[in-house]
């Protein structure tokens, strides 16, 4: 059965790009979105807009802190900052507090006043899902992605070996030719970002490396928290239970960026806030440099004087802190993040003109194309729900987040179901439907979904996509824009599937002409 | 009648062979390799000339194409019986090398 | 800036390789060029993706340059491969 090297490459490539697709596709879909987690976030919580100097709310958060949490063990601010209008904070409560260790979590203006705003994930859902996915165990959908990262791996490199014609193809884009439409979107988009795709499926495996291969740990250390000890030295102190005022922030932080020209703030921890053993460390902000695992200062809490800068990396960690921040993209300013986007718009077009491809090439060799098997149907239809279904659904999650009541309960719960009743609903019409008027039909609703986002958005709030525009507020425009933009987009595709007439083909069937057959 | 009855019981035969060989394969590129990969892991971890947290990063960052191109090669290889012969070889081998370092030098 | 300088240098860089290629002489300019053109041509385009990869990680430092010029070279391809169907979709 193997006939050579490229033949058996070219089965593993259609096989475990196959199996694991439509996983990858939604995961290239919400990583993709996830690089504008923040934007999403602050279009999802329209409550609040405006800037605030990051130190000034970090200084706010402490304040809010100091009076709700003052027993805490450790304190996390996160201030605003160039692509957030918000303090996050997140306090691990006091064992003496009533409910117990679980920690807890606020979001807070720039002169750290809590806010209220609508109970929504934001943009973070999106981002989670594509390595936790939802309705799981976050542990099992780690293992779940992880395979599907390998397999993805796999199918890149075979697929490399599987093209020789990879690079006399390059440029081929023939719309209306039927399979070959389909093959050529596939090879142009796998091609042209090659390299864009070793990358993130590489460093997407780093991220998760020591939960998939904890073995290269555990033949050095009986103890993984060893490991991490060494690599990542924790310098909190045991409180002593002798109280000490906090020193105040704003030198500690100014300071803290005297120590990095042009550097800006990333999240602050205090431990033991208020004992003489209370610990300030500063994170620098991860979008200041490609490595993620960000440079960190250590200063006493009581006295305020430095006591350690970040230590010198060894090149084994520094490359695996660049290869995760390549990943996350963090450090990418507005071009480059674009420029992260449209790469990940073609692996997410890469990965579903992939799956298509499975079928299209398929039909053809059927026995009688027009009544398929059982195993080619489900295929056929989880393409469908897959590749047009969850686009729409992602849409729908967005006008969830503006027209599911303010005060329902577990509203933030309820806008991830409704992404997911629409997901399950383009399945069941995908089930229900014949396969190409399935295709249309879903992603018209995609595109009119799209369409209406703006819409709902101009409808619900006073921050419509004109007042955007005139105030120069980019994120709101931007969003709003690039919404309108996918609506077209999928728009198009609809109309060009609808109108778009298979050339008679000639029925396979045995021992009658086609004319024969007819006449 | 009777040679088309017979080619057909060779093309089920032939099928059938097939759809082991894929099973054989699937499952040396996926556990078996798993296994060699983490052993191979392990031994790099023991063996470079880093730190040894240093060294224990360069195998797991190294680890992922280790096994891609086992898995591809898996697939690739003339016969199932070589691949098991040679993972099964290799990982013995690698394996006594990580017992005799764990056992001569122990862990952190 | 620098994003405009990387993204034009890998575009003229693709359509250098892209005009070595028999088929899109055909498709483009009507006609085949001879074997020192297409020498030419395609020894252009590596120069020119070369050149866009010396720009960018000279202006923007190693780590931003490598992974800026990755984006330059996906959106060159994008507006060319667009530019290429609709112009043979108009033909």
């Amino acid at each position: 059965m193997k006939a050579g090297l490229r033949q058996s490459m070219a089965w593993l490539h259609t096989w475990t790009e196959l199996l694991l697709g439509w996983l990858l596709f939604a995961m290239f879909l919400t990583g993709t979105a996830a690089y504008f987690n923040d934007e999403i976030t602050r279009w999802m919580q329209p409550e609040i807009e405006g800037e605030a100097d990051p130190i000034d709310s970090a200084i706010g958060a402490a304040a809010y802190l100091r009076e709700k949490a003052p027993n805490s063990p450790s304190w996390f601010i996160t201030p605003t900052s160039e692509r957030q209008v918000v303090t996050n904070v997140f306090w691990r409560p006091a064992p003496s507090d009533e409910g117990g260790g679980r920690g807890r979590s606020a979001t807070l203006d720039g002169q750290g006043t809590e806010v209220e705003l609508r109970d929504t994930r934001g943009g973070n859902f999106l981002y989670r899902f594509h390595f936790d996915l939802h309705y799981m165990p976050v542990i099992w959908a780690r293992y779940l992605v992880g395979v599907a990262a390998m397999f993805m791996l796999i199918a890149i490199l075979s697929g490399v070996v599987t093209h020789k014609k990879i690079f006399a193809d390059f440029f081929m884009l023939r719309f209306g030719k039927g399979q070959r439409s389909w093959l050529d979107a596939h090879n142009v988009t796998a091609v042209m970002a090659l390299p864009f795709h070793l990358m993130i499926t590489y460093t997407g495996l780093v991220t998760l490396a020591t939960l998939y291969m904890p073995w290269a740990i555990a033949a050095n250390y009986a103890d993984s928290g060893t490991y991490f000890e060494a690599l990542f030295p924790q310098d909190a102190m045991e409180a002593t239970g002798v109280a000490a005022p906090l020193t105040p922030l704003r030198p500690v932080l100014e300071d803290a960026l005297s120590y990095w020209p042009d550097g800006h703030l990333g999240t602050a921890q205090v431990s033991n806030p208020g004992d003489t053993a209370a610990r300030i460390m500063v994170f620098r902000s991860p979008g200041d440099t490609v490595g993620t695992r960000a440079e960190r200062l250590v200063f006493d809490g009581v006295s305020g004087a430095l006591l350690s800068t970040p230590p010198a990396r060894g090149a084994a960690r520094e490359t695996e802190s660049v290869m995760v921040g390549l990943h996350a993209g963090r450090f990418a300013g507005p071009a480059l993040r674009w420029l992260y986007f449209l790469s990940g718009v073609g692996g997410t077009i890469m990965v579903g003109s992939g799956l298509v491809l499975w079928t299209v090439k398929r039909r053809q060799k059927l026995e009688d194309p027009d009544r398929p098997h059982f195993g080619f149907r489900l295929v056929e239809r989880l393409n469908v729900a897959t590749v047009a279904g969850l686009p729409a659904a992602v849409a729908g999650y967005f006008i969830a987040n503006w027209l599911l009541p303010l005060d329902l309960e577990a509203r933030a719960e309820w806008e991830i179901h409704c992404l997911f009743i629409l997901w399950g609903a383009s399945l069941v019409w995908a089930v229900g439907r014949p396969v190409k008027r399935a295709w249309v039909e879903v992603m018209a609703a995609g595109a009119c979904l799209y369409a209406a986002v703006p819409l709902v958005n101009a409808l619900t709030t006073s921050r419509h996509l004109l007042a955007s525009l005139t105030k120069g507020d980019w994120v709101f425009a931007g969003f709003d824009l690039s919404m309108l933009f996918f609506a077209v987009l999928i728009g198009l595709a609809a109309r060009r599937l609808a109108l778009h007439r298979p050339r008679e083909r000639t029925p396979r069937v045995r021992g009658a002409k086609p004319a024969e057959a007819l006449s | 009648m009777a040679r088309a009855a017979v080619s057909g019981r060779q093309s089920a035969i032939v099928r059938w062979l097939a759809v082991w060989q894929v099973i054989l394969r699937t499952i040396a590129a996926t556990g078996g390799n798993y296994l060699l990969t983490s052993l191979i892991a392990g031994v790099m971890a023991r063996l470079l000339p880093f730190a040894p947290s240093e060294a224990s990063m360069t195998a797991t960052l190294s680890c992922f194409l280790v096994f891609a191109l086992l898995a591809m090669w898996v697939f690739a290889a003339r016969s199932v019986l070589r691949v098991y012969v040679l993972m099964a070889g290799w990982s013995a081998l690698l394996g006594v090398i990580l017992w005799l370092s764990l056992r001569a030098w122990g862990r952190l | 800036m620098s994003h405009i300088v990387g993204t034009i240098l890998s575009l003229a860089g693709f359509i250098a390789l892209c005009l070595a290629m028999p088929r899109h002489q055909r498709d483009l300019l009507g006609r085949a060029l001879s074997e020192g053109g297409v020498c030419a041509l395609r020894l252009t385009g590596f120069c020119l993706l070369g050149l866009s990869f010396l720009q960018a990680t000279w202006s923007l430092g190693w780590a931003y340059g490598v992974i800026s010029w990755l984006g330059y070279m996906s959106l060159a391809a994008w507006i060319l491969i667009l530019l290429i169907s609709w112009r043979t979709q108009r033909a």
